[in-house]
This record gives C-alpha cells, sequence and structure tokens, in this order.
C-alpha cells in the first residue's frame, strides 16, 4: 500500500493547475508569464494586472476551494447521517436561515419603516452579517430540537419545516418590496464567490478548519452509522454525542460559507455522490479527503466556466454548478446503473 | 453468570408498554440459548433490552456480576455484541469492508485497522467460510450468504458474548439449519454465550442448551426437556392448527 503519497501528490499537483487555470481566466486577459510572476514575485509588468491578480482572482480562487470542499463535506455528513441519499447541506434549514436574515435586511428594512439611509444597510459586511445571524438562530433551534428527538429522520423533517417557515416569510417580505430591493435579494440567492477580501477570506479560512478538524473526530462513528444506528450503538458509538458533532460541524461549515458566498446550490448533494462513484467505497477516511479535493476541483472549474473566457460577462455561480453538475451526475448514474450509497 | 437479569421489566415509552415483567434470565459462560414465542410476544424487544439498545423500564442487566450501566460503551461492546437481521444494510459496501467494522470497539479514534485487527477479521471470514467472497458487494450475497456476513461481523467483534435477532428468517429449511449449526459450532469451540430469537422451535428444541420462552407478558427459561415435560408447549400456539407432539418432540400439523 505504497500508493497514498503518489496519490495525495498527484492530488495536489491537479489542484494547483486548477487553481493556475482559474487564475489566468476573467474579463481582462493578462499574459500566463505576468500571471506567474505576479502570484510568485509579487511583480508584473503592470501594477494593475498585479492587483487583479492578487486581491481580486486569487482570493476567489480560494473562496471556491473553501466553499467547494466545506460544502462537499457538509453533504457528505448529512447523508451519511440522515442515512438519505437526498440530503444536503441545506437539509437543516441553514441556507433558508440565512435567506431570511438576508431578505429581513434588504426588503425588510424599509418595510419596518427604519428610515436609514440604505447605504447603510446594504453593505456587504451588514449581508454577512445578516445571513450568519439568520444561520446561528436557525442552527440554535435545530440543536434544541435535536437534544428533545431521538429520531433522526424526525430532524430531517423539522430541518425541512424550518426552511418552509422561513420561506414563507421570504415570500411575504418579496410581495411588499420594491424591484431594486428584490432584484438584491435575487443577486444574493445567486450565490457569488468573488468580492471578498483577505480578511474576508481569513475569517471563512478559520470556520472552515474548524469545520474539517470536528470531521476527523466522525470518521469512525459515522463508518458505524452506515450499517445502522442501532449496530452504531452496539460498536460503542454515542450517538448523542455524534448528533451534536455532525449537526455543529455541518452548521459552522455551511453556515459560514453561505454568509459569505450566498447559498451555492447543487455542488453539496452532488459531490459526494460523485465521488462515491469514482472511488467505489463508503468508508469515511477515504470518502472526507476525497470530496474535500473534489469539492475544491469542481468549484474551481465552475468558476472558470463562470468567467466567460473571453467576454466582459460573468454568469451567476449557481447557475453554472448546476448547468453542469446535473448532467455530469445523470451520466454517471446512468453508467454505473445505481447509485453507490 | 455472564449476562443476567434481575427481575426487569421491558417494554417501551411514549407511548408507555410494558411487554414483559419480572424477567429472571441467566446466560452462562458458553452455550446456545433460544428465544421462543408467538409473533408480536416481544422476542426483539427482548434481544434489544438484553442488548443494551433498548432502555430497560425497571431493574438492572448485570454483566460479570456488575450492573450493564456501569461500563462504558466501548466495553460493552467488547463483550456483547449485535446481530439484527431486519436492518437494511448500504448496497455497496464490501463483505470484507462490512466484517472489518466488528473491530471498531478496538481501533484508535481514526478508526485504522491494524495486523491484529485484520487477522481477525480473516480468521471470522473463513470460520463462516466466506474468506473467496470478501472483495464482493454485500448486494450480490444470497440471504444465505448475507446471514453469514452479519454474524462474522460479530464474530469479528471478538466479543464473549452474541445476541442476535431472528437469524434464521427469510432463509430457507437447508440454510436454517445451516445457520444455527454454525452458531452452535461457534459456541463450542469458542466457548462464546449466544443469544438468539427465531421461529424455529423445532430445531431450537434439537440444538439449543437452554430456551427462554415469552407468552402472555412472563419469561421463562430452561433446558428444553424440562419445559417438553412441564407441558408448557402445548399451550404457546392456539390449538386449532397446530399441536405438540410429544412423542417426537416436535410441533406437528393437525
Amino acid at each position: 500500500m505504497r500508493k497514498e503519497p503518489k496519490i495525495i501528490l498527484t492530488i495536489f499537483l491537479v489542484l494547483f493547475v486548477a487553481v493556475l487555470f482559474n487564475v489566468s481566466l476573467g474579463s481582462v486577459s493578462i499574459p500566463f508569464k505576468d500571471i506567474l510572476s505576479s502570484l510568485f514575485s509579487g511583480k508584473s509588468s503592470q501594477a494593475t494586472w498585479t492587483y487583479i491578480i492578487l486581491e481580486y482572482r486569487l482570493p476567489k480562487a480560494i473562496t471556491s476551494i473553501i466553499v467547494g470542499s466545506g460544502l462537499g463535506i457538509s453533504g457528505l455528513l448529512m447523508q451519511t447521517f440522515f442515512r438519505n441519499p437526498l440530503a444536503g447541506p441545506y437539509v437543516l434549514g441553514l441556507s433558508s436561515g440565512a435567506g431570511l436574515g438576508v431578505a429581513l435586511l434588504l426588503m425588510g428594512s424599509s418595510l419596518l419603516g427604519l428610515g436609514l439611509s440604505s447605504a447603510i444597510w446594504f453593505s456587504k459586511t451588514a449581508i454577512i452579517a445578516a445571513s450568519s445571524l439568520g444561520s446561528i438562530l436557525v442552527m440554535l433551534a435545530i440543536l434544541i430540537t435535536s437534544s428533545k428527538i431521538k429520531d433522526s429522520m424526525a430532524l430531517l423533517i423539522i430541518g425541512l419545516m424550518f426552511a418552509s417557515l422561513t420561506g414563507a416569510v421570504v415570500n411575504v417580505l418579496s410581495y411588499f418590496s420594491t424591484s431594486d430591493e428584490l432584484q438584491q435579494f435575487v443577486f444574493w440567492s445567486l450565490g457569488s464567490l468573488g468580492d471578498l477580501s483577505w480578511v474576508e477570506v481569513c475569517i471563512l479560512a478559520v470556520f472552515w478548519g474548524i469545520g474539517l478538524a470536528l470531521c476527523l473526530f466522525l470518521i469512525k462513528p459515522l463508518d458505524a452509522l452506515l450499517i445502522g444506528e442501532s449496530y452504531a450503538k452496539s460498536l460503542g458509538v454515542n450517538i448523542k454525542f455524534l448528533r451534536y458533532l455532525t449537526v455543529i460541524a455541518t452548521c459552522i461549515l455551511t453556515g459560514s460559507i453561505t454568509a459569505f458566498a450566498g447559498p451555492i446550490a447543487f455542488v453539496g448533494l452532488a459531490i459526494p455522490h460523485l465521488m462515491r462513484l469514482v472511488i467505489k467505497t463508503n468508508q469515511h477516511l477515504v470518502m472526507i479527503p476525497a470530496v474535500c479535493f473534489g469539492g475544491a476541483f469542481i468549484m474551481l472549474i465552475c468558476d472558470s466556466i463562470s468567467q466567460l473566457p473571453g467576454s466582459d460577462y460573468t454568469l451567476p455561480i449557481n447557475a453554472v454548478t448546476s448547468f453542469l453538475g446535473a448532467p455530469v451526475v445523470i451520466w454517471l448514474i446512468m453508467k454505473s446503473r445505481q447509485l453507490n450509497f | 453468570m455472564r449476562l443476567e437479569t434481575k427481575n426487569i421489566s421491558i417494554g417501551y415509552s411514549r407511548p408507555e408498554v410494558e411487554i414483559a415483567k419480572s424477567v429472571d434470565i441467566q446466560i452462562p459462560s458458553a452455550g446456545l440459548i433460544a428465544v421462543i414465542g408467538v409473533n408480536g410476544s416481544g422476542k426483539s424487544t427482548l434481544i434489544k433490552s438484553l442488548s443494551g439498545v433498548l432502555p430497560l423500564q425497571k431493574g438492572d442487566i448485570y454483566l460479570h456480576d456488575k450492573p450493564l450501566h456501569s461500563f462504558s460503551p466501548k466495553t460493552i461492546a467488547q463483550e456483547l455484541s449485535l446481530v439484527l437481521t431486519k436492518q437494511p444494510i448500504p448496497q455497496n459496501i464490501s463483505v470484507m469492508d462490512f466484517v472489518a467494522l466488528g473491530r471498531q470497539p478496538y481501533t484508535n479514534w481514526l478508526g485504522i485497522n491494524k495486523h491484529r485487527d485484520k487477522s481477525h477479521i480473516i480468521k471470522s471470514l473463513k470460520q463462516v467460510d466466506l474468506y473467496q467472497l470478501k472483495e464482493k458487494p454485500c448486494i450480490a450475497l444470497s440471504d444465505g450468504q448475507l446471514q453469514k456476513v452479519l454474524i462474522a461481523r460479530a464474530i469479528a467483534q471478538d466479543t464473549k458474548i452474541i445476541i442476535l435477532d431472528e437469524p434464521t428468517s427469510h432463509l430457507d429449511m437447508y440454510h436454517k439449519a445451516m445457520v444455527l449449526k454454525l452458531l452452535k459450532k461457534i459456541s463450542k469451540e469458542a466457548h462464546k454465550s449466544i443469544v438468539f430469537a427465531t421461529h424455529e422451535i423445532n430445531l431450537a428444541l434439537q440444538l439449543c442448551d437452554s430456551l427462554i420462552l415469552i407468552k402472555d407478558q412472563s419469561v421463562i427459561q430452561d433446558k428444553p426437556k424440562t419445559l417438553i415435560e412441564s407441558g408448557v408447549l402445548k399451550g404457546l400456539f392456539p390449538k386449532d392448527l397446530i399441536r405438540f407432539d410429544e412423542e417426537s418432540q416436535i410441533f406437528k400439523m393437525i
């Protein structure tokens, strides 16, 4: 079994190439030589190019890696935890909570008669704060319910109900809001990987690191949970501890990503399935790094495509992930005739 | 006694249902013990309660003369393993990976199997005669083979007590006999205490060292011979279709 170092090295090489590819694309075309020199020495033939690469494209590439791997891991955790192939990072209602927070900020402030100038309210930091607050509230609600409820399936349904509830409030808000406010909310809900400063990327990376570190303690109990809760219990797994840790890890990963990048669709649900079909195992010791890498890689590719190389336009990232990902997943499932779950 | 219950009540809470009360069961240090009773009498409930998956309503279970709840979950998992037949398992997990899960109580926090764990896994696969199928996905197995895989996982867990819930359901007559023979062999050769719920009363009477009979909320445990002599088996089922034939010592159709 001396294959592992080679595989890990290949993975990092592929990821590095994907980052280079991602950084070299954008509405301003920059020669590849200048991209390399600004990445490695911080200098290139034009100061604007260096600025674009180091302050805009590189943070965006790193955000892509964090978002793709974090959402993929959340999806994997939720699918194993609920033993349900349809589960994804948002089944606990976190994105709806974040959506409610942002909707209240963007559309509710004028409705509630907060006569403050809109510029303050619509700033990016305010959106991040509102989104985090919404996620945290839903997370607290879920933690309270999960301490009262023993059945995982009941928790799944309750998560969906939370989503429904918050969705209803958002609907009412959008009905009464102006078209400007509505457009802003729609833009937020389409997701965005760019526009994050280095400080924001670092904050996101800290949450991502905490979430992934928690996952390390979940590898073994989640393997046992694959064959059912009773079996897991008979193997010495502390189900209550497992439930709390899984919910907390998912909330930290998904909540922080949604706060900074909006509700990114599809990747969280699809990447675990893709990786299971490719590497044909269910063991979390292999699956967690595989999903991490797969999510990061696919997100980088999707972001590169959303730049529409050679044009001035960028597509919303949510449209690209689904437009590209859905056919790939359908094709893989048709090819192997069954879901590896 | 390896495992012992002292005047326990088993059942469910919310809604509160009492399945059986004043249950006194003794599982000695080696032997094959069957739990029998009609459908819905509480065999599965007793199995779940004995294995600690279902909380008791009253009383305590004693493992090596100490209350079960005084042990850590990990220690219990090293003393007592469980085989559930009605539980669905993932389609694509391989036989080897499934059996390997039995080593969890012994592995480190990442669950990596060391050399000793691997030899346990291989030994238990060989014991149920499935070593050549170790790479196959569980979904490709027949019901009889799958049952053996489930038992192999419990053997790999290396516990003194194995508790099984209906290991013979869905199997044909031959494979029922085969699984029970296998359990008998393990209990004898490895000195394990094996408790299993079953509907195969005829086979259990011939093979088991002791029987646990659940009827009308009460639980009786005795040797097969004593149970037959006491006549309690005659009243086990309604008398219109089958009866217990004392001469051949099996249940027969009327």
